[in-house]
């Protein structure tokens, strides 16, 4: 980067070139950071250490105590007889796994706070902007600079942040009374695991720069980039699988009116014996002879032995119980998970990309 | 283009010569297009205008600034200034007309080498050290002097190590100047610089910064609050006054073109004897009458005739906001393209 023009004073001695990995704009960029990198350096050494300790802990008892098996979801018949290990081990562990799995789910949007949000809204604050303006760059290097230097060791940090979590996440999964981390399809969990956090990493750094370019206030930047954060992410669970079909389970079943209790309840068919274990469920219901779909509300509407039988609030449910031939689930099998990471991961990379994109539209048109 | 060969003087800023500042070209400019650099001008404005909140901060503004001047930029509060600097640096942009910089636009990547801004606030990054500031310089620019920056903080005795932040304002305005001079600019724009220097280290930086532009043929337009601090300084002027150019040219062709006449007259009516002359500015003091005139012809008896000083000059034309504005030919926009003996 830093060729010598023609007639270049080289510095003397005692002068500013140092051995360094960077240089230009980038060096400046990457100096103007270096306290929120060191902070963020210091944080992703500490969240890993934890939770290769954690999980490291949790390992142990499990080998110690022969629970590799035993989901507390399931609970399969090879863990009849160890409730009170598995129980211990939500007793010792669960809080500690409730807790780090909040951090764990805040990381990217405090990065996208904290580092994001007065990337350029301190530049505009503190007339910085000016001094990088008024030297031999254009605006554009500048940005650059700016945004190029952040998401680079964003991407470095998150992408070791990811593999430890991952690592973590398959150990605790469905171990715990956590509701985030029952299934690879629960909050948590799918917040937490593989490229997604690189990619929500991305993405809020991206969003709170460019909040920061339009808003040009350092805190207004970081609360309109909470609030814009929250909604990106919802809208990002709402498409996590939007590139997957969904499946079909049926079972045949027949309803009777069942005394006591007088339920209308199938007298056949085990639905769940249909749908495969770690299915995310997304719809359930009947089907009736002449092919008429009887959705219902809630999730497994069965008996504790599978047995799928009538709401008594579902009018229809009850009304159709003779011609009722079927009992179906639609729902994502496991197999879904890694592409369902892809997505997030595919739709922050995205909107990164049409952010950074807007911020050198927009720096151009600065006046 | 029919100008002679051009002498070291009009040579553009960015050549190494024996200009002198201060050696203005003489009163019948018109008819010597000659003494107008053969370069493109360091400023030109051509209608420039800037909207603020409604307003016009800056409203068909028509000037040039010849390359190789020391320029003084005057005017109240709200005139303009800092927004013509802002614009010629290309930290905005305008809304009406256009201004050049050595005959391109301000944002153009040669115009960006070229220019250097020291703003009224300064701003510089507070967590660096002195050392990490000058070390931006060279980052950012690829003429950067290091030599000559570390000399300009080293005369103000400060540590290398020295964080920014902890500086005192005129400490600060001094590492400002050397990032800004240590750029080795053909253009350098300074707004209200020595504001916050105490008188001493004021002294010295206008003589360093002089020095310095004098040695490297630097344009350098400065604009100041203190009047007294031009005098002596520029050899060019720029008097700005509610987002308008009031007054534009060499010091010693406006000082020619004036003069301040005191005499009596009774009464609060126009002054006979000054007929014929444009009067700039007229007080009254009992029967004792002070007026600064653009004289065309000769004077009546009665009247002492001095010639103002740089600061009566633009004291004047500051308190008379209804006086026709004056550019002296080379300050005229589009001024070198002409015939010679055509300017208006």
């Amino acid at each position: 980067m830093a060729t010598d023009l023609p007639g270049r004073v080289r510095p003397t001695s005692p002068g500013p070139r140092r051995a360094s990995v960077l240089t230009g704009a980038a060096w400046l960029s990457a100096r103007q950071e270096r306290t929120a990198f060191a902070v963020a350096a210091a944080v992703l050494v500490a969240v890993c250490g934890w939770l290769l300790f954690l999980g490291h802990g949790i390992d142990g008892y499990i080998a110690a105590n022969h629970l590799q098996g035993c989901n507390i979801v399931y609970f399969p018949p090879e863990c009849q007889g160890t409730g009170e290990l598995v129980g211990a081990l939500d007793m010792e562990y669960g809080p500690a796994v409730l807790a780090t799995g909040w951090v764990l789910l805040a990381l990217p949007p405090t990065l996208g706070l904290f580092l994001g949000a007065p990337l350029l809204a301190r530049e505009f604050e503190n007339g910085a902007y000016r001094l990088w303006w008024t030297q031999s760059v254009s605006r554009r290097r500048w940005l650059a600079a700016r945004l190029g230097v952040p998401l680079a060791v964003t991407l470095v940090g998150s992408t070791i942040l990811a593999v430890v979590s991952t690592w973590w996440v398959r150990v605790v999964e469905g171990r715990f009374a956590v509701p985030g981390y029952y299934h690879w399809f629960t909050w948590l969990t799918r917040n937490t695991v593989g490229p997604a956090v690189v990619g929500f990493c991305l993405v809020g750094v991206a969003l709170g720069a460019a909040v920061g370019l339009i808003v040009r206030r350092t805190v207004a930047s970081i609360v309109v980039t909470a609030v814009a954060t929250l909604l990106l992410r919802l809208l990002v669970d709402r498409l996590r699988l939007v590139l997957e079909t969904s499946q079909q389970a049926v079972a045949n079943v027949r309803m009777a009116v069942v005394t006591p209790g007088d339920r209308v309840l199938s007298t056949s068919g085990h639905l769940v014996q249909n749908v495969p274990h770690e299915a995310y469920e997304l719809a359930n219901g009947f089907l009736t002879s002449d092919g008429l779909r009887i959705p219902q509300q809630g999730d497994w509407n069965a008996m504790v032995d599978g047995r799928p039988y009538c709401p008594s609030d579902s009018a229809l449910c009850l009304a159709h119980q003779h011609d009722i031939v079927q009992a179906y689930v639609v729902y994502h099998p496991a197999s879904a998970e890694w592409p369902m990471l892809w997505t997030e991961t595919g739709i922050c990379l995205l909107v990164t990309v049409v952010l950074v994109a807007f911020c050198f539209l927009r720096v151009g048109r600065l006046r | 283009m029919s100008h002679p060969i051009p002498t070291p003087d009009e040579l553009p800023g960015d050549l190494p010569d024996e200009d002198e500042p201060g050696t203005a070209s003489p009163l019948a400019a018109d008819a010597d297009a000659g003494a107008f650099p053969a370069g493109p001008p360091a400023l030109e404005a051509t209608g420039l205008g800037l909207r603020y909140r409604g307003g016009w901060a800056l409203q068909g503004c028509d000037f040039r600034l010849p390359a190789g001047r020391i320029c003084g930029l005057v005017g109240p509060n709200g005139a303009g200034k800092s927004t013509l600097m802002s614009l010629a640096a290309h930290l905005m942009t305008p809304d009406a007309g256009a201004v050049e910089v050595f005959g391109a636009r301000p944002g153009a990547p040669e115009s960006r080498r070229r220019i250097a801004f020291l703003g009224q606030d300064k701003p510089l990054f507070p967590r660096l050290t002195i050392a990490e500031t000058l070390r931006a310089g060279y980052e950012l620019n690829p003429g950067w002097d290091q030599q000559l920056a570390e000399r300009i903080v080293a005369q103000g005795n400060l540590s290398m190590s020295a964080r920014v932040g902890r500086l005192t304002g005129g400490q600060r305005t001094r590492v400002a100047l050397a990032l800004a001079l240590g750029k080795r600019p053909d253009l350098l724009m300074l707004d209200e610089p020595m504001s916050d220097v105490d008188p001493v280290s004021r002294q010295e930086l206008t003589g360093l910064l002089m020095a310095e532009a004098v040695e490297h043929g630097t344009t350098v337009l400065i604009s100041s609050h203190v009047l007294a601090e031009l005098d002596g300084v520029c050899d060019y002027v720029l008097v700005l006054a509610s987002g308008r150019v009031r007054l534009a040219g060499e010091v010693d062709e406006l000082l020619d073109s004036h003069r301040l006449v005191v005499g009596a007259h009774e009464g609060t009516g126009p002054v006979p004897s000054l007929a014929g002359h444009q009067v700039v500015e007229l007080r009254r003091t009992g029967r004792q009458v002070t007026a600064l005139i653009r004289p065309e012809g000769e004077l009546g008896s009665g009247w002492d005739v001095l010639e103002p000083t740089l600061e009566d000059l633009l004291m004047a034309y500051l308190r008379s906001p209804e006086a026709t504005a004056l550019l002296t030919p080379s300050a005229r926009p589009g001024a070198d393209r002409r015939l010679p003996g055509v300017s208006a």
